[in-house]
C-alpha cells in the first residue's frame, strides 16, 4: 500500500482510502441494479408510444 | 482536563439535557404507535382489541406516531445538539442563554398544545396536515410554536456565534459548530413553507376566519418544508458521522474542507426541491417538476461526498487499529462500543435508503412507488435509521458526559442497537416489497378487504420488524433511564469525541468559511426554483375548499 506525504503537516502520512473507493463503487453498481429493477417494473406495466 | 478545551457548566450540561428528555419521552410514546401500525398490517390489530377507548383509531397512532418521532424527537434532539456544538465548539457560554431558554420552554408549550388535540382525537391529520382535512387549531398553533421556539434558539446560537466571530476574524469556524449553524439556518429557511401555510392559511381556516383555502397551494407550501426537513434530520447525523465517528473509531477527520464544502452544497440544494413530493399534483406543471427533479439528483453530489469522507476515515480508523487488505480495516473498528456499532450500522441501512432516495427522485419511475408502502419503508431506513439510530448512538456517549455517570448496562445498548438493525432490515425490506406489489400507504391494511395472497407474508415481516423494533426502542428507553438513574459515577469526565482533521483546518480555503455567497446563491437558487410558480399559484388559488374529517 503506497503512503503519502501530507503537503501541510509533514509529520502525519495516510493511506490512499482504496477500501473506502471499493465500498463506493459497491454502492454505485448497487444504485444501477436496484434503481434499474424498478425501471423495468415501470416497463412491464406497459409503456406508451407518442408520435 | 487540558487549556485547549471548554468545560461546559452544570447548568448548561443541564438545558441540553433538558432536551434529550424532552426528546426521548417523545421517542418512547411515539414509538409505541409505529409497531402498533406494522402489527396491525399483519392482521394483529391492537387498536380494536386492546387500545380503544384511550386511543380511537389506526390514524389517531399514525398521528401521534409521526408527529412525536418525527417532528418532536428531531426537533428537540437536535436543537439541544446544536446548543452543545456551538457552545463546545466555540468555547464559550451561549451569548444570551434566557434567549434560548425562551425558545426551548416555547417548543414545550408548542408540544403540550399539540398534543391535546392529538390524544383527544382532534387532530389526526398525520404530521403532513394533509388540508383539506382540518384538525383542532390548537394542533396547527402548537406545532407552529414549536418551529417558532426552534427559531428562538436558532437566534441564540446566531448572536453567541457574531460575538465569536468579531473576536476571532481570522480563525476558521470550528468544524462542529460550523455545520450545526448550518443546520440551523437551513431549518429556518426551510421552514419557511410550513410557517406560510400555517399562519396564512391553516390557523386561521381552523378557526374559522377564512372559508376555505386551496389545498393545492398548501401542498406547494408543505412541500417547500417537507423534504428540507429530511435534512434537517440527516445533518446533524451526518455532523456525528463526520466530526465524532472517526475519533471515537480511533481516527481522524480525511477531509475538513470536503466536510465544509458539503455542507454549503446540502444548505444550497436540499430546499428548492419540494416538487418531486407532487410529481402527481396536477397542479404544478411538468416542466417544474423536472427542474427540481434534477435539483434533486444534484444532492446526490453532497451525499457522495458525505458517502467517501465519512468512509474514507473509518479506512483510516480501521487501518490505525490494524486493519490490512481492501477492506479488512471494517472489521477492526470497535463494533463494541455502543455509540459506534449504532452510527455504523445506521450508516449500512442509509445507503440503501439511499438508492431508493433516488428511484422517488426519478419523475418516471417514482410512478412505481409513489403513495405505496415503498415510501415508509425507504423513509424508515433514513429518519428511522440514518438518524434516529445515530441519535441513540449519539446519546449513548452524550449522557454519560452530561451527567458524569457510567452508561447503564453497556452489553444491553450494543444488543440494542443490533436489534435496531435486524428489525428494521426485516421491516423496511419488506414495505418495499409490498410497496412494488401496489400496497398502499397511510393505509390500515389488515382491515382491508382486497389483499392478494402475495402480500400476505410481506405483512406478517412487517409485523414481525415492528415487534423487534419495539423491544429495541424499549432497549434503549431502559438503558437512558438506567444511565441517569444509575449511582455508578464515572471517574473521569467523558471528553467529547471531536475528531482531528488530518489537514490543519485553518489549511481549508478561506472561501468555504464565509457565510454570505452561500446564503445569497441559496437565496437566489430558491427563488429560480420556486418564485414562478408560487407567484402563479398564488394569483390563481381558489380558496374554496372546505375542511373533512375523514376518521
Amino acid at each position: 500500500m503506497s503512503k503519502e506525504q501530507l503537503p501541510d503537516n509533514g509529520n502525519e502520512t495516510f493511506e490512499h482510502p482504496k477500501g473506502a473507493a471499493v465500498i463506493l463503487a459497491i454502492f454505485l453498481l448497487l444504485i444501477i441494479i436496484l434503481w434499474g429493477s424498478v425501471y423495468l417494473i415501470m416497463l412491464s406495466r406497459g409503456v406508451t408510444f407518442y408520435g | 482536563m487540558t487549556a485547549n478545551v471548554y468545560q461546559l457548566t452544570a447548568k448548561e450540561k443541564r438545558f441540553i439535557g433538558w432536551h434529550f428528555i424532552v426528546a426521548v419521552a417523545a421517542l418512547s410514546i411515539g414509538s409505541l404507535f409505529g409497531p402498533f401500525q406494522a402489527m396491525e398490517h399483519a392482521g394483529w390489530d391492537f387498536y380494536e382489541k386492546f387500545l380503544n377507548p384511550l386511543f380511537h383509531s389506526y390514524y389517531e397512532g399514525l398521528t401521534l406516531h409521526g408527529v412525536l418521532n418525527a417532528l418532536i424527537w428531531t426537533t428537540f434532539f437536535i436543537t439541544g445538539f446544536i446548543t452543545f456544538l456551538v457552545i463546545y465548539g466555540l468555547k464559550r457560554p451561549l451569548r444570551y442563554p434566557k434567549l434560548n431558554q425562551l425558545g426551548f420552554w416555547l417548543m414545550v408549550i408548542g408540544l403540550v398544545i399539540a398534543a391535546v388535540p392529538i390524544l383527544l382525537n382532534q387532530a389526526s391529520v398525520l404530521y403532513t396536515f394533509y388540508p383539506p382535512m382540518k384538525a383542532s387549531p390548537a394542533f396547527y398553533i402548537g406545532v407552529t410554536l414549536v418551529v417558532v421556539g426552534s427559531w428562538i434558539e436558532g437566534y441564540g446560537f446566531y448572536l453567541t456565534y457574531y460575538q465569536w466571530r468579531k473576536e476571532n476574524l481570522r480563525t476558521r469556524t470550528p468544524l462542529i459548530t460550523f455545520m450545526g449553524l448550518i443546520t440551523m439556518v437551513m431549518w429556518q429557511i426551510a421552514t419557511l413553507g410550513a410557517a406560510a401555510e400555517l399562519l396564512v392559511d391553516l390557523i386561521p381556516w381552523s378557526l374559522g376566519l377564512r372559508a376555505g383555502l386551496d389545498p393545492q397551494l398548501d401542498r406547494t407550501y408543505f412541500w417547500w418544508t417537507g423534504h428540507p426537513l429530511v435534512y434537517f434530520w440527516l445533518l446533524p447525523a451526518y455532523i456525528s458521522w463526520y466530526t465524532f465517528l472517526p475519533r471515537q473509531a480511533g481516527g481522524k477527520l480525511f477531509s475538513d474542507s470536503l466536510a465544509r464544502f458539503s455542507f454549503w452544497l446540502f444548505l444550497l440544494l436540499s430546499v428548492p426541491v419540494g416538487f418531486h413530493h407532487q410529481y402527481v399534483d396536477p397542479g404544478v406543471p411538468s416542466g417544474w417538476k423536472m427542474v427540481h427533479s434534477l435539483l434533486t439528483y444534484s444532492v446526490f453530489f453532497p451525499s457522495m461526498l458525505t458517502a467517501f469522507t465519512v468512509v474514507a476515515s473509518l479506512e483510516n480508523a480501521g487501518r490505525a487499529r490494524g486493519g490490512k487488505g481492501l477492506l479488512g480495516w471494517l472489521a477492526k473498528l470497535p463494533w463494541n462500543d455502543p455509540s459506534v456499532a449504532a452510527q455504523l450500522l445506521a450508516g449500512i441501512l442509509f445507503f440503501f435508503g439511499g438508492i431508493g432516495g433516488l428511484v422517488n427522485a426519478s419523475y418516471n419511475i417514482n410512478l412505481v412507488v409513489h403513495n405505496t408502502s415503498w415510501v415508509p419503508g425507504h423513509f424508515h431506513l433514513t429518519v428511522s435509521t440514518g438518524v434516529t439510530l445515530t441519535f441513540m448512538g449519539i446519546l449513548y456517549w452524550m449522557v454519560p458526559y452530561l451527567t458524569g455517570k457510567e452508561l447503564w448496562c453497556k452489553k444491553c445498548a450494543v444488543v440494542q442497537v443490533w436489534l435496531w438493525f435486524i428489525g428494521m432490515t426485516i421491516f423496511s425490506n419488506a414495505m418495499h416489497v409490498v410497496g412494488l406489489l401496489g400496497a398502499p400507504r397511510r393505509t390500515p391494511l389488515g382491515q382491508a378487504p382486497y389483499i392478494p395472497e402475495e402480500w400476505a407474508g410481506h405483512l406478517l415481516r412487517v409485523g414481525i420488524g415492528g415487534v423487534i423494533l419495539l423491544i429495541s426502542v424499549y432497549l434503549f428507553v431502559a438503558v437512558m433511564i438506567g444511565s441517569v438513574l444509575t449511582k455508578k459515577k464515572l471517574s473521569t469526565e467523558v471528553e467529547p469525541p471531536v475528531a482531528e482533521s488530518l489537514l490543519d483546518p485553518q489549511t481549508t480555503p478561506s472561501w468555504l468559511d464565509r457565510w454570505v455567497p452561500w446564503l445569497v446563491g441559496a437565496a437566489i437558487l430558491l427563488i429560480i426554483a420556486y418564485g414562478p410558480q408560487l407567484v402563479y399559484q398564488i394569483s390563481t388559488a381558489q380558496f374554496t375548499s372546505p375542511g373533512f374529517r375523514v376518521w
